[in-house]
């Protein structure tokens, strides 16, 4: 009977840091929307369908979900070269739009919420944007 | 394609009309002896018009055909070049939008950076941005640069905002020396996209600069704002006397034309001295302008494009006002660059205009007569994402390529 205050409190606690996660992870797309509609939205357009041969789609597209390390990645340094996405190859060349590493962070939940993109993904946080490498 | 039969028809009245000429000038000598031998004149001078029709309508269809071009490497190596200009010397400078000036000697990019550049913001579309000489180089050695500048002590705008400058400097070495801000476009804005950058000399002593609208797009529209506008300057940064709205009361007094979203190329015609622009417009909405004093070229209140979200920026495409573009491009291309043929190096295109496409990675030919556009054809697919298009002093054109950090220059195939 001991054990039920415990559990009773480890509940409440659990549900007090995730609910607070997801509204980090909500004030983290809304700033990350507003960098998507400055930096990104000319080429990827305005629900992430992009121009098919030209600029790749980020909503529902493999290459993103797969590996958003690639992307962040992306972000982070410019993509240069071939890649193929949803079966379509893109050759185009992405400029970093050198922002910061919080910013990268914010964008990637935008993107990685919207558009039908799956919600699964963990929240990307500046330490694991600093973590990607070229 | 309209224009070009318009074009056409008129070479086809004119035709017509020296025939009629010919004709009633033989009819009137009603000589009842030299009828026959006229009459016979008069078919003849007919066949031979007719013949001059055809091949005239020919050389037409040829000078507007394609060119069988090949592209030569000048240099590679570079990180995100922007812009070019020729030295008196053979070399050239070169920007690199991560905020470096380059130089190239002998064909190869010299790895020693040029020093002396104020403060620059790299950041989404800003950075270092174009580079022209002064066009009495040879004697006074300024050379322009066009940057995004990141707000300075005691200007308008939030602290982390930006917005286009100017500077003009000498190259001494691999270093600037007399480093002046000729020009900072206000307000300061923190977002990053649209700083326009374009420096045009007219060569009668004034300098013309684009500016992007910042992402702000109704401040294209306000004259206290230098947002979405094209200023006209003395070459020194002075404001001349004979700007357009220097007695607006609440104008900048530096505003050329307004009405502008991101023009990221402008180009002087030198042979009608008229001043050339071309802007990005959003999805759909990019223009060819020509660009006159006091002028309303019309965003956000009119376009031909709609937002990158679908939605509708206006249901107006023109209006009593505002001024119609020479062309727009539907789908958007995004156009980055251009220059005019002033040189005999391309059979029978002197005179016309490249543009290039920074999203499909092509040239666009446009065959010009006066202000108008006769007809365009896409040239040079796959070159890559074009910045810049200048004719250099050999006569040949350069196009600076942004994705594979390269300069090449376009070479008829004889």
């Amino acid at each position: 009977m001991k054990l039920f205050p415990l559990l009773f409190c480890g509940i409440t606690f659990s549900l007090a840091y995730f609910s607070n996660q997801d509204k980090e992870l909500a004030k983290s797309i809304a700033r990350g929307k507003e960098i998507y509609v400055e930096t990104c939205i000319a080429c990827h357009m305005g629900k992430g369908e992009g121009v098919k041969n030209t600029f790749p789609p980020l909503a529902k597209a493999d290459y993103l979900l797969n590996s958003p390390t690639k992307a962040i990645a992306s972000i982070k340094f410019g993509l240069k070269g071939k890649i193929m996405v949803n079966g379509v190859i893109y050759e185009g060349m992405m400029p970093s739009p050198n922002i910061g590493n919080d910013e990268i962070a914010d964008v990637m939940n935008y993107i990685l919420n919207s558009w039908g993109n799956s919600t699964k993904q963990p929240m990307i946080t500046e330490k694991m944007v600093e973590a990607v490498k070229k | 394609m309209m224009v070009r039969s318009k074009s056409r028809l008129e070479d086809i009245i004119k035709s017509s009309q020296l025939i009629i000429f010919f004709y009633l000038k033989a009819m009137k000598q009603v000589n009842p002896i030299k009828t026959r031998f006229l009459m016979l004149l008069g078919s003849t001078v007919l066949l031979i018009s007719a013949a001059l029709l055809i091949s005239s309508k020919k050389m037409t269809k040829e000078n507007a055909s394609k060119l069988d071009l090949t592209v030569e490497t000048i240099a590679t190596g570079l990180t995100m070049p922007w812009a070019t200009a020729f030295l008196p010397n053979g070399d050239m400078l070169v920007t690199e939008r991560v905020g470096k000036l380059r130089l190239i000697k002998d064909g190869k990019l010299d790895p020693i950076e040029i020093t002396g550049l104020p403060k620059i913001l790299y950041r989404g579309q800003g950075g270092l941005l174009d580079v022209v000489l002064h066009p009495d180089y040879a004697k006074n050695g300024w050379i322009y640069l066009s940057y995004s500048s990141p707000k300075a002590d005691g200007e308008e705008g939030p602290d982390n905002g930006s917005n286009t400058a100017l500077m003009r400097a000498k190259l001494k070495g691999h270093a600037l020396t007399d480093v002046q801000v000729v020009f900072k476009a206000l307000p300061n804005v923190r977002s990053s996209p649209h700083y326009g950058g374009r420096i045009v000399f007219d060569n009668k002593g004034y300098l013309f600069l684009s500016l992007g609208e910042r992402g702000e797009k109704d401040n294209a529209q306000q004259l206290s704002k230098d947002q979405g506008k094209i200023v006209r300057l003395h070459e020194d940064g002075k404001i001349p006397t004979d700007n357009p709205f220097v007695n607006t009361p609440g104008a900048k007094p530096e505003i050329w034309s307004y009405g502008h979203r991101n023009p990221q190329g402008m180009v002087m015609n030198t042979s009608t001295g008229v001043l050339w622009e071309h802007e990005h417009g959003p999805q759909g909405g990019d223009e060819l302008n020509i660009v006159e004093k006091g002028k309303n070229y019309g965003w956000p209140l009119i376009t031909f494009g709609i937002d990158y979200d679908n939605s509708i920026i206006s249901k107006d495409t023109a209006r009593v006002g505002l001024e119609q573009p020479v062309l727009y491009w539907k789908p958007s291309i995004a156009p980055c660059g251009m220059d005019f043929i002033t040189s005999d190096k391309y059979k029978g295109w002197k005179g016309d205009l490249l543009v290039g496409s920074l999203k499909f990675n092509y040239l666009q030919h446009l065959v010009v007569k006066g202000n108008k556009v006769l007809s365009r054809e896409i040239i040079l697919e796959k070159i890559g994402r074009v910045r810049d298009i200048r004719q250099g002093p050999d006569g040949y054109i350069y196009v600076v390529l942004e994705d594979s950090g390269k300069i090449v220059r376009v070479i008829p195939k004889s």
